[in-house]
Parts: structure tokens; sequence; C-alpha cells
């Protein structure tokens, strides 16, 4: 399908937000670099596109590169079966900040549990426009990692805990009769 | 002379019937939960030998941990253990719940290393996930256990 | 907030939290119900006791190893996991599979299919008070996991798929036997039908129960049987082929609605024993032609290393769309591997679903729903 008629719609009505687009791997799948701040207003133009209408967000993943964050928004329409795919990139501003994102759980309500599990694993806080955050809005409030876990696990810079709620977080190990095998 | 007959005696004949009669409840956590399940069935019967499902811990002799225990589940765990009445005892199935297994304290930041760092574990059954034959010995290892013999299934 | 319709028992609102090990909770799961007398007002859902940190497991470990995580995802259907990681890395790497190792990969994906919802079968059975027809589907399950410790070695988790194909080759007579246990499988679907399917006790107690809406599932994004059960025709085998489904001739089935309401218990009940003779279907025209030849590309050596890239792949799993987002920097250790999986959705879906009904059909809407809770925490 050819995306240059998408695009142009978009740039007409929310200008400024469409940085770049490429291709998403090795696939025909374009992926979109968007404005961080104007992803709500894009998310809402894309929901309302008259062509295809992208009403399924499928997945939502964050990787970490280099201190940067890349947000990935899988797009599809059950309408007419397009797909699309939104970026967005955040900088990490120390090691144990958070980042903030603008929420699309308005948009697409599915998004609520994955918000969730990016703001638990990663620290990134999705905020609706409201200026309350995913997690405090809905039935978001309940966690998937125990209460009082410190630091972001998937992060790369994570460092296994020694112990919690007194239980130590290691195995001795007796008797290894096989040597240890280290990786090269 | 009365003392001596009971604790020979009566105390073997006890020992040879609670082992031979062990309600259990198992907390069916990931995949050892489908082998536990399997070991159920009408191939692999479970209920020869004596056990029977329960859902109440206060009616449960046997707990089997089958599949891994996590940091946010560990306390409802020892309460579940807690729970169950005297005597009681419990199965470590899978490798999981022996010592973490493939989500070893190196790999894995949110599972307990071993089901014994909370409750005691009286039989621990290696595997990924056991066999049902494998979980079957440990069965017959824990019966040989409580009667106080020597066992050779271990 | 619903209230107990009925005046007459004037009750009140309690709550009432049942815990994460339960024997009529399908997995680990904590439920915060507030109950009107006996019909549940509210309800709200707490999950991460299955929670293993399997993606940041992914990350620590070679790419080789990364697969026997990947069959950990969901335990009763662990060839789904395996899948979507290989179908992935081969879209980074550009690694075509040979047409032999396309057809194992389908005859593995369809038998876990089976068996995944052989299992559902047995769930639901128990939830209902059914103790009868466990041992029957039980039986006919093991002859299908031993078809997998024939061709594997384990009966769950497999670690057989590898980038770029199998591991190992079938042996004589496999797919002989394949055939074989269809066929008992589906001598054996009419017994079920007659001793469980539409027996009265478990019509009264199935049939007009936990109906899903199609704006529900829409809201929520929930695909695979449950959507199909209400109506919603989404399968990823159709909708954008792998593997080479798009050669093969089958239907998908939908809700019809014949004990009861169109996407109630039974519906999804129905629709699953159709996908078991739908997957049988596409079993035996694939045994009809695997072809000769090579079980793993001569592309991809011993130590493979990913070259830098990333993809997104899906596949159909028995319970929903999977996906998985893989990324890879070149290194021998994978950058991100990033599951999407389908319970995520049917989870979301829980507490709206489950308002109105009766404490009694709890767990019978729980278990009708086929709540990978593993998957959703992974």
């Amino acid at each position: 399908m050819d995306k240059n008629p998408l695009i142009s719609r978009l740039n007409k009505t929310v200008p400024g937000a469409v940085l770049e687009v490429r291709r998403f791997g090795r696939s025909p799948i374009s992926s979109i670099w968007v404005e961080t701040q104007s992803i709500q207003r894009l998310g809402e133009a894309l929901k309302s596109d008259p062509e295809c209408k992208f009403d399924w967000l499928e997945n939502l993943s964050v990787v970490e590169f280099e201190g940067v964050f890349v947000i990935t928004y899988f797009l599809r329409s059950t309408v007419t079966q397009h797909t699309v795919v939104l970026r967005l990139s955040a900088v990490l501003a120390s090691p144990t900040s958070e980042v903030v994102i603008p929420s699309v759980w308005k948009i697409w309500p599915m998004a609520v549990p994955m918000e969730k599990d990016a703001q638990e694993m990663f620290g990134v806080v999705f905020k609706a426009p409201q200026g309350s955050t995913t997690v405090e809005d809905s039935d978001a409030k309940i966690k998937i990692l125990p209460e009082g876990w410190d630091g972001f696990p998937l992060r790369k810079n994570y460092v296994f805990p020694k112990e919690f709620i007194n239980i130590p977080h290691s195995r001795p190990v007796v008797n290894r009769a096989i040597p240890k095998k280290t990786i090269q | 002379m009365a003392g001596a007959f009971y604790l020979s005696t009566i105390g073997q004949i006890m020992k040879w019937a609670r082992s031979r009669s062990l309600w259990y409840i198992s907390t069916g956590t990931a995949c050892c939960a489908d082998e536990v399940l399997d070991t159920m069935g009408c191939r692999y019967d479970l209920e020869r030998f004596g056990c029977l499902p329960q859902v109440d811990p206060r009616q449960a002799d046997l707990l089997i941990v089958c599949g891994m225990v996590s940091y946010k589940a560990a306390p409802h765990l020892k309460n579940l253990y807690e729970n169950m009445l005297a005597p009681k005892y419990v199965l470590a199935v899978g490798a999981c719940a022996n010592c973490g297994g493939p989500f070893s304290p190196e790999f894995s930041y949110s599972v307990v290393a071993g089901a014994d760092q909370i409750i005691p574990v009286d039989v621990f059954v290696p595997g990924c996930p056991p066999r049902p034959e494998a979980i079957m010995n440990g069965l017959i290892a824990l019966q040989e256990k409580i009667c106080g013999q020597e066992s050779s299934h271990f | 907030m619903k209230r107990n319709s009925n005046d007459f028992f004037k009750t009140d609102l309690t709550t009432w939290e049942i815990g994460p090990y339960h024997g009529s909770l399908p997995a680990p799961m904590r439920l915060k119900l507030s109950l009107d007398g006996e019909i549940i007002a509210s309800c709200q859902i707490e999950t991460g006791f299955l929670h293993r940190g399997l993606e940041k497991a992914c990350e620590l470990h070679s790419w080789k190893s990364v697969i026997a995580y990947a069959d950990h995802l969901d335990p009763e259907a662990a060839v789904f996991g395996e899948l979507v990681l290989c179908l992935g890395v081969e879209e980074i790497g550009e690694i075509v599979v040979p047409a032999r190792a396309q057809c194992i990969r389908v005859i593995l994906a369809e038998l876990t299919r089976i068996s995944s919802h052989l299992a559902y079968i047995v769930r639901i059975a128990r939830a209902v008070g059914s103790e009868t027809i466990i041992h029957y589907v039980l039986r006919d399950r093991e002859r299908i996991l031993d078809l997998f410790e024939l061709l594997t070695g384990a009966r769950f988790s497999l670690n057989f798929l590898r980038f770029g194909g199998v591991c190992a080759d079938v042996t004589d007579g496999f797919i002989e036997r394949v055939l074989e246990v269809c066929e008992m499988i589906r001598i054996r679907m009419k017994e079920y039908n007659d001793l469980f399917t539409f027996n009265h006790g478990f019509l009264k107690r199935s049939a007009f129960v936990g109906t899903l809406p199609t704006s529900l599932i829409r809201a929520c994004g929930m695909t695979g049987p449950n959507a199909r059960a209400s109506g919603v025709n989404f399968d990823v085998r159709k909708e954008t082929p792998y593997m080479g489904y798009d050669e093969l001739e089958f239907q998908i089935p939908l809700g019809q609605g014949e004990g009861g309401n169109i996407g109630d218990v039974h519906d999804r009940f129905l629709l699953r024993l159709r996908e078991i003779s739908q997957s049988m279907e596409i079993l035996k025209q694939v045994a009809d032609r695997v072809p000769a030849g090579d079980f793993i590309s001569s592309k991809v050596e011993k130590d493979y290393v990913v070259p830098p890239g990333e993809a997104y792949a899906r596949i159909e799993s028995s319970r929903g769309l999977l996906g998985c987002h893989v990324v890879s920097d070149g290194k021998e250790k994978p950058s991100r591997v990033q599951f999407r999986p389908p319970s995520l959705a049917h989870l979301m879906a829980v507490p709206e679903l489950v308002e109105g009904i009766r404490i009694e059909d709890l767990p019978v809407v729980l278990a009708s729903l086929d709540l990978g809770v593993a998957e959703a925490d992974r």
C-alpha cells in the first residue's frame, strides 16, 4: 500500500508531527518517527483517518538503546487491514530518573495494560491529558512487581537485588562436579 | 512395656497409614502443573497411592509445590503452608521449585531460588518438567521417608 | 454497581479477596470481589504471581538458548513461543526455511493447538464439576504427548525449533502415527459430544452465561477463539499468512450460539471443538505433502549470530494473536525480545465481563476464557 497519501494527509491535519518515514526492519511496513508531544493528536488523526482507520493498537514495545528509549506502537486497522508502526524516542536524563510520554489510552483503551507494563519495567510514565498517569487511572493500579520493589528491571543498568522481604536472592553452590563453562 | 508397644507397633501402623493416604493440594503455577495434572489423569494414576486432590489446606497433608515461586507469591505460599495441620509434608516438583531452575538467581530477578527458602521441603523431584513417572518416584520416596525406612528411590 | 434485582433478599455489599492459590482459579491470581448477596458487583484482578523476568533472562543468554526460554512463555502451548521467536529472527537474518522444515513446524503447531484445546476441555470440566470427561480427554492428550516425545524427547517444553528450521528430521513412521492419532481423536470427539457437550447439566451451567459482547472485544483488543466465538472473524493464519498456511485449505469456525447466545461459555467451548476438527484437516493436508529435503537452512551454522536489525512476527497461537518484537544489535546476545501475549487483552476484559454474574459461575467464566496467566505475566 502506498503510504505517501497517508503521510501527506497527516502532514495537513497534524503539521510538524511526522519527523521521518523509514522501513520497519526488512518488512514492507512503514515506520513513522513521531515528535513526542504530538503523539496524541497524531493518534486521533490516525484513528479517524477516512481511508485507513487505525483502531487497534496491537503492541507497544519499549527498547533501550544506549541511553535512549525507543517506544514503538504497532497499529492495525480492523476495517481495511493496513498496518503501520509509530516510533518515539526519549532520552534518559539520568540512570535512575523516569521518562514522561503522553498516554494514548483515551484513544486506544487496549493500551492500558501495555503502558502499565512499560512503566513498571522501564520507568516510562505515560501521562493522560488531565495530568494523571495511566497507572493512576482506571484499573491499572495493580502492579506486576511486588510492593516495595526498587528499580526498573528491564533497564540495561539494572542490578539484581541481594534479597527481598528477608528471602536471599542467591543459592549456595556446593560440590560442583562439572566445572562451570564461561561464555567466551 | 505398654508404652514401648505403642511406640513401636502402633506407631509403625500409624506412619504406614499416614503415608498411604496423603491428601494433597497443588499450587498450580506454570509448567509443572500440567505434569501434575497428567499424573492425576488416568494413565499415571495418582489416586491409587491414596492421594486425593483437595482445595482447602486444612484438609490436606501434602503440599505439592509444582513450579516456580515468585517473590510476590512467597508470603502467600508460607501462609498456605502454615494453615495446614500437622503432620504435613512438602513435595517440591520441578527444577524451579528445587533451586530456581532456568530462572535461577543470576538470570531472573523475581523468582525465589527454590521453595525451601520459604518452607521446609521433604522431597525434591528434579526435571523440567519431570515426567509423571518421576513424580510418582518422588511420592514413593516420600512415603518411605514417612515410614522411616531407607529408600531405594533416591 | 449491580444490585440484586430481587428485593425479597435484603442483601448488602461484602468484599471477598480470593488469594493466589485457590482450586477454582485457573492460575495464581488475586481477585478482589465485591459481592451483593451472591451476585458480583465489581471485580479487580491482580496478576504478577507468575512473573519470571523472562524478557530479562532472554537478554542474558546467547541466541541459541533464548529458544529454550521462549518455549517457557506459555507452557501448555510451548511450540508457539518458539515459533514466533524463530519467525522474527528469520526475518531479521533473511533466512529461508526449507519446505520440509516448514511442514514439520506446521505439524507441531497444529498438534500443540489440539493439545492445548484438550487441556481447555479438562479445565472447564473441572470448573463445572464433571470429573468423568477429564479422564477421557487426558487419555487422548497423552497420545499427542507421546508423539511429541517420539519426535523430540520431551513432552511439554520441546525446545525443538531452531533458527532456519528444526533441530532434527522426523523419524520413519512419524507422519503415519500423526494421522493415526488424528483419526483416533476424530472418533473420540463423538464420545465427548455424547458425554459432555450437550449434557443437560453442562448446558444449564454454560448457556447464556458470560456472554462476551463485541464492543468489549474491540475495546480490549481480544483475539483468538474468544473473539471468534462472538463473531469477530479474525485469524492471523488467514489475514497475514505465514509458514505456508496460504496454500492449505481450511475454514475459520465462528460462534453460532447453538446452546444459548452467540459468545457465551458454551459457544466458546463448541468453537474450540470445531477448531480441533479444523486442525486435524490441516494435519491431513500437510501430512500428504511433506517433501524431501533439508530440515534446517544451510545458511545457519553452529554458532549463528543474528545480524543487526529488528522484526515483529505475529502468529495465531491457541489463545489468540501472539507477537514478538525482536531487536538485535549484532552481538551474541539479543538486545531486546518483547512478547505480546494474547492473554493480556483477555485479562483486561475480565472485570467487565464478570460484573453481574453469580458467584457460582465465576470459575466457569474464568476457565472459559482460556487465560494463560503465565504468558500474560511473562
